[in-house]
């Protein structure tokens, strides 16, 4: 009877390392009691393969011994998802900084800045492909050889933890957050480590041949970098809430607000502080045209911004009370 | 085969799954081997597939409630298997949550039949 013996080997294979042989030596006796009973002694050919096609293929069968084989165990498939979505902002975010810097720092222009963004598209897609890799082979080592009820990562949860949750105004999209936070952390990048961009982009419009009527003084600027970062820090910190609760609750708005106000208090600094601007005497155009008006535009956008959401939330208050 | 007839057929699947290992763990008294204990099961009323049973006592014997042994005496090896003690004590517990789930279901069978 070869092919008995082939049909157990064929199970045999896909069976788990531990127990296989006991497993197959019993397989293949349980499988004759069948054929004796079925058949008889001297059963034919086609009886054995009616046989064995009745007990089932090898594989179906090698599963009910080795049970649900998940790669990666249910209970971590949250926090997997989780790891995988950080890694990939967080790639993003990397590679978008270093085209940024690129693009300034090494002058970039025209088809140059299609092929880096090329670049900075194939090595987010390389390197977040690199590190879910690695993430999941790790996950599938835990999954293989931690038991999933000894890792229960909500084994100690009560209904206390509740009470920390925030309740308000649901964020109808995330995706506001997730870009600001991308765009923050580039500019941070950016204004603390390659200040110097900015003197390039001013450098880089000059080439144009019309001269700017001040360009920034980055001793001075730095001051005000560090300022900037620290109010750029507490709104990741504001956006990160918010992506976690998925709720603008009061507290979080009044933060918002302080957050918003702090950075045109700033930005007015900025804006009429003279010692950021060295004027360029030879330059016939508006001083508004550089930094000092993009700075500007932003300190009206800001305001404007600022003047709506306050409109908005009294208005609310207002037809609440009514 | 209809969508009806399907979910039937799931639902009864999952009822008698529930049934099998108190179904085993009863006729495994005395030693039988997993070809015999088939029948032993049908004889009994209950319907289960040689590869559901085999896989079922394997699990059984990992979880002590099992015990096995060889007879290797015939000319075809064959595997016991057995009650074990842990395996008696958790058989009386689960009759008589088998008891206290019959009854409710019966008291709620008979009370939607009076209405």
């Amino acid at each position: 009877m070869k092919i008995i013996d082939q049909y157990i080997y064929a199970i045999g294979q896909k069976l788990p390392m531990r127990g296989r042989e006991d497993v197959k030596k019993e397989l293949k006796s349980l499988l004759l009691d069948d054929i004796d009973a079925k058949y008889g002694e001297n059963p034919t050919e086609d009886q054995l393969n009616e046989a064995i096609k009745v007990f089932g293929a090898p594989g179906k069968v090698a599963r009910k011994y080795s049970g649900d084989r998940l790669v990666i165990g249910s209970g971590f498939t949250d926090l997997y998802f989780l790891i995988f979505k950080i890694l990939i902002f967080a790639m993003s975010v990397a590679f978008f900084t270093v085209f940024m810097v690129q693009l300034f720092a090494d002058n970039l222009a025209g088809m140059a800045i299609v092929r880096e963004l090329g670049n900075m598209v194939m090595n987010i897609y390389n390197a977040s492909l690199s590190g879910i890799a690695v993430v999941t082979i790790i996950f599938i080592i835990i999954t293989r050889f931690v038991k999933e009820s000894k890792v229960d990562l909500e084994d100690d949860w009560t209904p206390k933890e509740l009470k920390s949750i925030p309740l308000g105004q649901e964020v109808e999209s995330k995706i506001e957050s997730f870009v600001s936070i991308f765009f923050i952390m580039i500019f941070i990048v950016i204004i603390n480590f390659f200040p110097q961009l900015i003197n390039f982009a001013e450098t880089s419009f000059e080439k144009s041949g019309i001269l700017l009527a001040s360009k920034v003084n980055l001793e001075h600027f730095a001051l005000y970098a560090i300022l900037m970062t620290v109010v750029w820090i507490a709104e990741l910190v504001y956006h990160i809430l918010i992506l976690k609760f998925a709720v603008k609750t009061m507290a979080l708005k009044v933060y918002n607000a302080i957050l918003n106000l702090c950075s045109m208090i700033i930005l007015i600094f900025m804006v009429t502080d003279s010692n950021l601007f060295v004027k360029n005497p030879e330059s016939t155009i508006s001083p508004l045209l550089g930094f000092q008006g993009i700075f500007t535009l932003i300190l009206v956008i800001s305001a404007i911004e600022f003047l709506v959401e306050t409109g908005k939330w009294a208005y609310k208050s207002l037809i609440k009370k009514m | 085969m209809g969508d009806k007839e399907k979910i039937m057929e799931n639902l009864l699947q999952e009822l008698k799954r529930g049934t099998l290992v108190l179904s085993v763990l009863l006729s495994s008294r005395e030693a039988s081997y997993g070809y015999s204990l088939v029948h032993k099961l049908h004889d009994c009323g209950v319907e289960i597939e040689q590869n559901t049973l085999y896989p079922l006592l394997r699990r059984l014997e990992k979880q002590e409630l099992l015990e096995s042994s060889w007879d290797t005496s015939e000319s075809r090896p064959r595997k016991y298997y057995k009650i074990s003690t842990d395996g008696e004590e958790i058989l009386e517990a689960l009759k008589v949550e088998w008891s206290k789930m019959n009854n409710v279901i019966k008291e709620m069978i008979s009370k939607e039949e009076s209405k």
